[in-house]
């Protein structure tokens, strides 16, 4: 029996004994930073997701950066974008001084090579953030094969891309890591296996994936030395840590074990007034989306206007949100553009007609239920089961349901995916939904377009359609019309009450006080690059 | 041997008058097996603690439409997160004070909330009533614990008899079909159903009985399969009795003690896994309020309002507590192995 | 011997028979689940949409579906996560299973030590404020959630003391401890419960009395033929515990921030990542089986009793 007892003992002991140690050396420079999930993939060319895509940047080298301001800066090009008369040719210039990892340069065909592989239907990549590339839909089809699609390496360092049209943005949206340079060589040499695990992918940016292996909850970046600016790249380790919940998250920053993680509402009075809490405002716009084609309640006018009118944004964002969010105000999120001539904000030209006003909702809803012919209506809300969406449609039912007497709310929590697909099926009531948008400001009203496959309510109608039309391709680059029209666009989308703007999220965390020089963003994948970051001595 | 026959004369003998002697009290009462069980039980002084306290606990449950001072789903925006204040009560903790940052600060006061507005457990980032949400909140935990022990006590039961009382083909196969269900992870089974299923308490009662009976079935096979060897039931099946006969009235009467007490163990499993389960965010339909449901909301402020968790860990913990040493009693009282 | 490689051979047979049971019922199951397995649905464009499913076979029927995939776990394929995109699910649950397997060890095997001592020395002295206080344990421990004990420790000893990490998995026998403590909870009242019990039988009856009689000592008595007894049937246990609670211990994980099986499987099945949903049923059902088949036959071994025919 003792036999057996010290048996199992030893056997525990030589699996505790098999467990790794951390990765720690004296003398280097270290920043041991957080994560909020696992990363789905580490393939530039598939990356679809904010954590897929905060990951990959620190080993990518995208041809331009986005400063604070979400102003493309060169980065791997030398200049900013040529671009053709009617702005549909694209030339970018790239350093002859990049190198990957192993030292072997990096050339313009590399970007060809990571453009063509994101459109290729046998990589099958999910991303969606290529830009209007010439062909792009027919090649995913597999309609048209890849050597038809517009993007063309004219020397070792020039590459070319056509568009379908004009896009004002471009410069922005070859930040993304999607046109970062993949190495030809080396991916064919891996074939199937290139991605899957550090081992199997080539870094052509400031550093190197190490201890990666597919589904890790921590990882390390190594310094790149063959990086053109490694020069100006202070630390030589990057531990990452997946932090899921924010009281461990907490704990491990109290205790020193982590440079930085993030908060939830719920704990930023916690930190309030301290140097540690930073606040990023982002640009997405959370909005109550209805299905207007599948409820015939909500098919009627006053009804929708009643819940436009009928919430109380300030008391959201304020006192249950914990300040984490300003009120929206409308369509499109405050801070993505400014009036090109006057300099005005989002909320200063578009504002002041999304607000709270009780006695108005409650006449809207009295009439509303009036010409409907009935007393009260029940609505299902379906929010996704995050914490914040659960707390956010918990307090939408209880706010709606006292400020117009007569509405039930049916709350429905379930996850993302099938939220989605009830969306994307136009069969739902309310959803918590929104809008991430790109650079351009257009996408966020864009989203309704008649017959456009994330117009979630099916509003049709030819006046808004007409509008956007004139956004996506006469507007081009004068900005100025650009401006009025995504003002009329905006008004439109209000004054039928067509979707319910309720905030724009800040996203807080912790960030120890000593760490400088990071950038944080509003857009695009990740809020902070920490390329440059440094500890101040 | 010539037979002397002793007379004994009509005269000696004497009719008796006035009422039967042979009342019910000179013998020894019959005492049934329930009863002896009792008898036990009272002796188990933890055990009668015990139940008196889950007596009144459900009761309480029962009672919170009448104790509850607001309804569980109403929001106080302003009043969110404060903490418990019992009137005239100053033990800091029950007194609507905070540690923030190593100073005390009165929420309470700071949330301009009047004198004589109390929240006895103090309020949730809603400013719910967390005295009233717990109360509901028990009360649809203990009904999820009992409607899954009585489904699982009778399909359990109605199994397990079965099973044993057909024995050979039936048997065997029932036996199969039921180490096949004995080698399906409850987990994986239970949150599939939760996510096939509309959340809600019905959900949660389905997936803990399609996981829970085959213990109890087991359980039963066993002690049947002993009795069916008992003499007397043998000579009941001579009679002529039907083999549900025979369940019903020979069987099932004496492997109650075990079947009782193996239901009353799997109230405590039950509450356990309905908490189990809100923890990972299946069950409950939001915004009603369970035990499972309030702790997970708590735990997520632990660090900052740790009332949050601990009152509902600590009625959980009393409920199971109660609930394990009440079945121990009961165990006790029915095992005769234990009798003095 | 015949009769031994019989009663395997059935077993075995019985076995493979459930873990297709299992798997098919869950297959189905999960092909009811509501939504699709793209996390970015909401921006996918028809097109794309349909180039996916094409390329994940999920526009084929059900039926087909489910032959193909039978068939390739015949073959040992477990097919590609959707969750982590086109990581083998193998290889992604290999290297998840590893902190599991061991928290569940190290837990069964500390708390079961803990507990049978403590059951022991209740037995020896039963009714004394040792025994009472044992038992209170042994009681408290069952009734206490386990995540409960992870955050008051973690509470206790990491955040408040510094003695411990918080979390994590990275440094080495030290990240382990609190975490297998929350876990061997349960273990270690359960052993505490079932050696007082069993030992209290053996400690009264009529051998025990002649051991006495005869002078041998309490302990003595206690440990050659008291504990003794009372192990093996303890042993047995000890299989489905790890695995139940390796299944169980997702939260635990969850709080500590360890790279375990448990929260990761919650969320496949979160985000409809079919393959992983798979894979890992499988993996705990065989385990589950494989325990209760190892079970039965250290049975059959150590209890001379229970005889490898069944008697009916």
């Amino acid at each position: 029996m003792k036999k057996t007892l010290i048996a199992i003992l030893a056997a525990a002991l030589l699996l505790t004994a098999l467990t790794p140690a951390s990765f720690a050396e004296e003398g280097k420079k270290v920043l041991n930073w957080f994560i909020e999930g696992e990363v789905t993939t580490m393939d530039s060319s598939k990356v679809y997701d904010t954590l897929s895509g905060e990951a990959v940047a620190y080993f990518t080298d995208t041809l331009y950066r986005l400063d604070s301001e979400a102003n493309a800066v060169p980065n791997l090009a030398v200049d900013l974008p040529q671009i053709s008369e009617d702005g549909t040719v694209v030339t970018v210039t790239i350093r002859d001084d990049a190198k990957y990892a192993d030292g072997t340069p990096v050339t313009a065909g590399d970007i060809e090579y990571a453009v063509k592989r994101a459109a290729d239907p046998a990589v099958g990549s999910q991303a969606t953030s290529l830009p209007a590339i010439k062909n792009l839909d027919a090649v995913r089809a597999g309609e048209a094969p890849l050597d038809e699609l517009g993007v063309k390496a004219l020397s070792d360092t020039v590459i070319e891309f056509t568009l379908d049209g004009a896009d004002p943005y471009i410069a922005k949206k070859l930040a993304d890591t999607i046109v970062a340079p993949i190495s030809r060589a080396f991916a064919e040499e891996k074939g199937d296996q290139y991605g899957l695990s550090a081992d199997t992918l080539l870094a052509s940016g400031a550093y190197s994936l190490t201890n990666w292996t597919g589904a890790d909850i921590s990882w390390t970046y190594v310094k790149n030395p063959y990086y053109w600016d490694a020069e100006n790249v202070y630390f030589d380790v990057i531990n990452i840590q997946v932090v899921k919940d924010v009281a461990t998250g907490t704990n491990l920053y109290e205790s020193g074990k982590l440079d930085g993680t993030f908060l939830t509402s719920d704990y930023v009075p916690l930190y309030a007034g301290t140097d540690d809490l930073l606040g990023v405002p982002t640009l997405r716009m959370t909005n109550l989306e209805m299905g207007i084609s599948s409820n015939e309640f909500l098919q009627n006018e006053n009804i929708r206007k009643a819940l436009l009118f009928g919430l109380n944004r300030e008391e959201l964002c304020t006192n249950v949100l914990n300040g984490t969010a300003v009120p929206g105000v409308g369509v499109i999120p405050d801070g993505i553009a400014t009036n090109p001539e006057t300099g005005a904000s989002v909320a200063e030209d578009f504002g002041g007609q999304v607000y709270f006003d009780p006695e108005a909702a409650q006449a809207y809803f009295a009439k509303g239920l009036e010409e409907l012919g009935v007393d009260s209506i029940t609505l299902r809300l379906v929010t996704s089961d995050t914490d914040e969406s659960i707390k956010i449609g918990q307090y939408l039912q209880s706010a709606y349901e006292t400020n117009l007497p007569g509405l039930k709310i049916d709350l429905a929590n379930v996850p993302s995916s099938v939220r989605f697909e009830e969306m994307m099926s136009y069969d739902f009531d309310l959803a918590l939904g929104g809008w991430t948008g790109d650079y351009d400001p257009t996408s966020y009203v864009n989203q309704h377009r008649s017959d456009y496959a994330h117009n979630h309510s099916q509003w049709q109608s030819d006046e808004l359609t007409a509008l956007i039309d004139k956004l996506n391709t006469e507007d081009g680059t004068d900005f100025a019309t650009r401006w009025a029209h995504l003002g009329e666009a905006n008004k439109y989308l209000l004054d039928n009450a067509v979707v319910i703007p309720l905030e724009q999220a800040t996203k807080e965390f912790l960030v120890n006080p000593a760490l400088k020089g990071y950038v944080t963003k509003q857009l695009g994948y990740g809020v902070f690059d920490l390329t440059r970051a440094y500890f101040e001595e | 041997m010539e037979e002397r026959k002793t007379q004994v004369p009509d005269s000696a003998f004497r009719y008796r008058t006035g009422p039967a002697r042979v009342d019910a009290q000179e013998l020894a009462p019959p005492i049934t097996f329930l009863q002896d069980a009792w008898r036990r039980l009272r002796k188990n002084k933890a055990a009668v603690f015990c139940m008196t306290l889950l007596l009144v606990i459900i009761l309480i449950a029962l009672l919170a439409p009448v104790l509850a001072p607001y309804p569980p789903n109403e929001q106080h925006i302003p009043y969110a997160n404060l903490p418990p204040r019992i009137p005239g009560v100053s033990i800091p903790g029950f007194d609507g004070t905070i540690s923030f940052r190593g100073n005390r600060v009165d929420r309470y006061a700071m949330a301009g909330v009047p004198d004589d507005v109390n929240f006895l457990f103090g309020t949730d980032e809603f400013g719910r009533d967390l005295f009233s949400r717990t109360l509901y909140g028990t009360r649809i935990s203990l009904l999820i614990a009992f409607v899954a022990a009585l489904l699982d006590l009778s399909i359990g039961v109605v199994y397990g008899l079965t099973s044993a009382m057909k024995g050979g083909r039936t048997d065997l196969l029932m036996q199969r079909i039921l180490e096949m269900l004995s080698g399906n992870p409850r987990l994986v089974l239970v949150v599939l159903m939760l996510l096939v299923f509309e959340p809600g308490v019905f959900s949660i009662i389905l997936a803990l009985v399609i996981s829970s009976w085959i213990p109890m079935a087991r359980v039963v096979r066993a002690q049947t399969l002993r009795i069916k060897q008992m003499e007397y039931v043998q000579a009941a099946r001579v009679l002529g009795c039907t083999n549900a006969k025979i369940a019903l009235s020979h069987v099932l009467p004496n492997i109650s003690g075990v079947v009782i007490v193996r239901a009353m163990f799997s109230i405590p499993s039950a509450i356990f896994f309905e908490t189990f389960l809100s923890f990972l965010g299946v069950g409950m339909k939001i915004p009603n309020a369970s035990l499972g449901t309030l702790l997970n909301g708590g735990y997520k402020v632990f660090k900052l309002y740790p009332y949050q968790m601990f009152i509902p860990a600590a009625i959980l913990c009393v409920i199971m507590l109660s609930f394990n040493l009440f079945a121990d009693g009961l165990r006790d009282a029915f095992d005769p192995k234990m009798k003095e | 011997m015949n009769r031994w490689i019989r009663f395997i051979a059935t077993r075995l047979l019985y076995m493979a028979l459930t873990l297709f049971v299992i798997a098919s019922v869950t297959f189905f199951l999960m092909s009811a689940l509501p939504g699709t397995p793209y996390n970015n649905q909401d921006k996918l464009t028809e097109l794309q949409l349909a180039t996916l499913n094409a390329k994940y076979g999920f526009d084929k029927p059900l039926l087909v579906r489910y032959g193909n995939y039978m068939r390739n776990i015949l073959h040992g394929d477990f097919g590609i996560s959707l969750q982590f995109s086109d990581q083998p699910v193998a290889s992604l649950l290999g290297s998840r299973i590893g902190p599991s397997i061991q928290l569940g060890l190290q837990a069964v095997v500390f708390g079961t030590i803990i507990g049978t001592i403590m059951g022991a020395i209740a037995a020896m002295k039963q009714n004394t404020f040792v025994d009472v206080f044992c038992q209170l344990f042994a009681i408290t421990g069952r009734s206490v959630p386990n995540f409960v004990v992870a955050v008051i420790l973690q509470f206790i000893f990491a955040v408040t003391l510094n003695w411990l990490p918080i979390g994590l998995w990275n440094d080495g026998f030290r990240s382990t401890i609190l975490p297998t403590l929350a876990l061997s909870i349960s273990p270690m009242a359960d052993a505490a419960r079932f050696i007082r019990t069993e030992m209290v039988e053996v400690l009264s009856s009529d051998y025990i009395e002649l051991a006495r009689a005869k002078g041998m000592g309490e302990i003595r008595i206690a440990f050659t033929h008291g504990l003794r007894n009372a192990l093996i049937p303890l042993i047995t246990t000890l299989g489905p515990m790890t695995v139940s609670l390796m299944t169980g211990s997702l939260v635990v994980e969850n709080i500590f921030a360890i790279p375990g099986i448990g929260e990761q499987f919650t969320k496949s099945i979160l985000s409809n990542d079919y393959y992983t949903i798979m894979a890992v049923t499988i993996l705990y059902s065989t385990m589950l089986v494989a325990v209760i088949f190892v079970t039965d036959i250290l049975y059959q071994l150590i209890d001379p009793r229970v005889r490898v025919e069944e008697k009916h």
